[in-house]
């Protein structure tokens, strides 16, 4: 039954006109870094990758919100989720099932926009194999960040409407990769601010750990040891929220 | 509750100081400065510093051809390109490099003070101390320039030529084959096209014998 949910919350979330709308506008973001390349010659790479994994972030994020908001929150507005209900499935197999179905779309197109990228640096300034792994690594560490701001908008749909919970997850997503600054604007505040900031911070999904973009256009290495630690914090935060999810919507009355 | 904390903490503590520009007022380009736009740009930073970068050579450009011969006095806007560009990428060593070149035919203290902030962000990069003695050998400090050089030439990497730059402009820094040998070295490693063609165009002045 699991295996159903996740079938249709994936084909659900490929067939929407943003995920579609999406894909269309990375590729038009290419074209612009294209553009870009053709004017800062010598810095044509730099340029493809910040603008490639900028794109991705800036276009993934409306539709993991969204996506991640409408496919809980939606059926509870609408009434579906009564027509699930009545089935042999539980409500945990249901959270599960649809962060699995979402998951696996967010990283089909995800896939698809770094295929794309490695597809254009390919043809503007050639390829290494160390750059690749710099940028792949860096895409990856994308695509989780990605992955967390659905299932935060997953677990504020869970007990609130679909379309406040897409923006308070964005809300978190730009304040998770604004810590550092943050983080600093606290210290050289008044006691009270700073603890509460320090509140906010644990309270808050660290994103700003999960950006390589820098690295990834400068060519530095992005190490094995950073990439495992940063993605192990991902699931942490993923099991997290997950757990939550299933609390919340446990308990939740559905009429 | 972030609002809440962010008011509370202006309200409380209105006089928190930035960190100042290092060299001008990039209000003149109708965008706030590089060091403020890096404090909110989420981490995308590096794509606001890119998209600078480009207007930065689009503004070098359309100004070049305006201008029989290139001059950089009259780009009053290219300090606070750059500048807004570095400030929120340090480690754009086009940017840095462009600046150096550049500037110092307008105001070379601007560009060794830039030169020398390029070092600064990014210590472990020969072509910058390259840079730094070009920009000093072109205003006829040899002894400081390969200073610069020498000092280049011990970082990891950097070639063997820095070496003996070094030597060469102790010994015979204003001949014109030292400008040549210079030049060449330059356009080797330049970064840019605009750069590629100063050089080009200065290795064709010698040739014809002019000054």
């Amino acid at each position: 039954m699991i295996g159903l949910i996740v079938l249709n919350t994936l084909r659900e979330v490929v067939r929407d006109r943003l995920f579609v709308a999406a894909t269309i506008l990375f590729v038009v973001a290419m074209l612009v870094a294209l553009a870009g390349a053709y004017v800062a010659v010598g810095d044509e790479r730099r340029l493809i990758i910040d603008v490639g994994l900028a794109a991705m972030v800036l276009i993934g994020l409306p539709v993991s919100a969204l996506c991640g908001a409408g496919s809980l929150g939606g059926e509870i507005e609408r009434g579906t989720i009564d027509l699930l209900l009545s089935r042999p499935v539980t409500r945990e197999q249901i959270v599960i099932g649809k962060f699995l179905g979402l998951s696996l779309a967010l990283l089909l197109q995800g896939g698809a926009m770094l295929g794309l990228l490695t597809l254009t640096l390919a043809l503007v300034s050639g390829n290494s194999w160390r750059g690749l792994i710099g940028l792949w690594a860096a895409g990856w560490l994308t695509l989780l960040q990605l992955l967390i701001v659905a299932l935060l908008a997953l677990f504020f749909s869970s007990f609130s409407t679909s379309r406040l919970s897409a923006m308070i997850a964005m809300m978190i997503f730009l304040v998770g990769r604004s810590s550092a600054e943050l983080r600093q604007f606290a210290e050289s505040s008044v006691p009270v601010t700073r603890l509460l900031f320090r509140a906010l911070m644990v309270l808050i999904p660290d994103l700003a750990r999960l950006n390589q973009l820098a690295a990834a256009g400068h060519g530095r290495p992005i190490t094995f040891d950073m990439s495992v630690s940063a993605t192990g914090y991902a699931i942490a935060w993923m099991v997290a929220l997950l757990s939550a999810t299933i609390l919340v919507f446990r308990r939740r009355q559905i009429s | 509750m972030l609002i809440v904390a962010l008011s509370t903490s202006a309200a409380m503590r209105p006089g928190i100081e930035w960190p100042a520009g290092p060299v001008s007022d990039a209000g003149a380009l109708g965008l706030p400065a590089g060091t403020s736009l890096r404090r909110w740009s989420a981490g995308f930073e590096t794509v606001l510093a890119d998209w600078l970068w480009v207007r930065t050579l689009v503004y070098f450009g359309r100004e070049a051809a305006r201008q029989e011969q290139l001059d950089i006095h009259s780009m009053v806007l290219l300090p606070r390109y750059l500048d807004q560009v570095v400030e929120l990428d340090p480690q754009h060593l086009s940017a840095w490099r462009f600046g150096a070149f550049f500037l110092v035919g307008s105001d070379p203290t601007l560009a060794e003070r830039f030169a020398r902030e390029a070092i600064r962000h990014n210590p472990d990069e020969w072509r910058l101390w390259h840079d730094l003695g070009y920009l000093r050998w072109r205003v006829g400090r040899y002894r400081e320039a390969a200073a610069a050089y020498a000092e280049g030439a011990r970082l990891p990497g950097s070639p063997s030529w820095m070496r003996s730059m070094a030597a060469t402009l102790l010994a015979r820094g204003g001949e014109r084959e030292t400008a040549r040998q210079l030049l060449l070295e330059t356009l080797a490693i330049a970064d840019d096209a605009f750069t590629r063609e100063a050089c080009r165009h200065q290795l064709q002045q010698l040739d014809e014998g002019r000054p």
